[in-house]
């Protein structure tokens, strides 16, 4: 499979478990945003309001960590806000990622 | 088992590699098969090295570690002494550490610091930037519970809920200067 294709994938079960997380805010950052030519794993940042509901969100995580390099950090929105994060890491909302590469057609980076 | 070329070097490094999230001393026997391997690569990420696979690369001299410790290993052309430099560090630290007598790691993210005349103290060393409530959980969980945590990212930025978080399992959080004060009482 190529690394095209392991990209798409990998999107795809994202956007899978991002449905199933209403409750939490996802946000792509890190080399993936920024790197053309090719990344050595993707960062995902997941915002939590409810720890009860975290556990499942790990699982459904987990099953794909299996198959695919994700760098996941979990903070709490209070956590997320003393660290400013998303701000001075430039994370992107992964549903505008997501939207961006669909409208765009853009071939993404290649994973190594 | 992987065969690799340096470039630095006229003999081949003899890597053998595996994927486990635990790595204990019998999964590094299954592929430990010749005295001439140098490096036991495990792929998986975060994995958990127990104490006796630990004490089997030190006992055998054979480097341990994921990607990113062999990528280093290459680069400083030590494949069988290797040891992260985080925990080169720390260990070294401690060992000149007047009251402590022996340091003794439990897995690859825990120390056991015996001291003189004192209790021991268990030491979780995580190395995040940002030390989230959730990675001092997820840490306690998979590494064990020690007394001290230390932040051993010199840049770390423990968050208010971290620390609580630390706090309700009855653990301190400590940067590595803290961490030999408090080695003292």
């Amino acid at each position: 499979m190529k690394a095209t294709s392991i990209l798409r994938c990998l999107l795809r079960e994202l956007a899978g478990v991002r449905s199933q997380a209403l409750d939490c805010d996802f946000y792509i950052f890190g080399s993936i945003l920024t790197k053309c030519n090719c990344i050595s794993d993707v960062d995902i940042l997941v915002v939590y309001r409810d720890l009860e509901k975290l556990a499942l969100v790990k699982k459904a995580f987990s099953l794909i960590k299996a198959h695919f390099p994700l760098e996941i950090v979990f903070m709490t929105t209070n956590e997320e806000q003393e660290f400013r994060f998303i701000e001075t890491q430039g994370a992107q909302p992964l549903e505008d990622f997501l939207a961006a590469r669909q409208e765009m057609r853009v071939e993404p980076a290649a994973i190594v | 088992m992987v065969q690799i070329t340096h470039r630095e070097r006229s003999e081949p490094v003899l890597v053998a590699t595996m994927s486990q999230e635990v790595v204990s001393s019998s999964e590094l026997n299954r592929v430990y098969t010749s005295e001439n391997i140098e490096f036991i690569l495990n792929i998986q990420k975060d994995a958990l090295f127990q104490r006796d696979a630990l004490e089997m690369s030190e006992a055998l001299s054979f480097g341990l570690g994921g990607l990113g410790d062999f990528y280093t290993a290459a680069n400083e052309m030590e494949f069988r002494a290797y040891l992260p430099k985080e925990f080169r560090f720390i260990i070294r630290g401690l060992r000149q550490h007047t009251r402590v007598t022996n340091v003794t790691r439990l897995n690859n993210r825990m120390l056991l610091v015996e001291r003189s005349g004192m209790e021991e103290r268990r030491i979780l060393a995580l190395n995040e930037y940002d030390l989230t409530a959730d990675a001092v959980r997820t840490g306690i969980e998979k590494f064990g519970v020690p007394q001290i945590l230390l932040t051993s990212n010199p840049n770390c930025r423990p968050s208010g809920e971290s620390i609580a978080a630390a706090s309700a399992c009855g653990v301190e959080v400590l940067r590595f200067g803290e961490l030999l004060g408090a080695l003292n009482r």
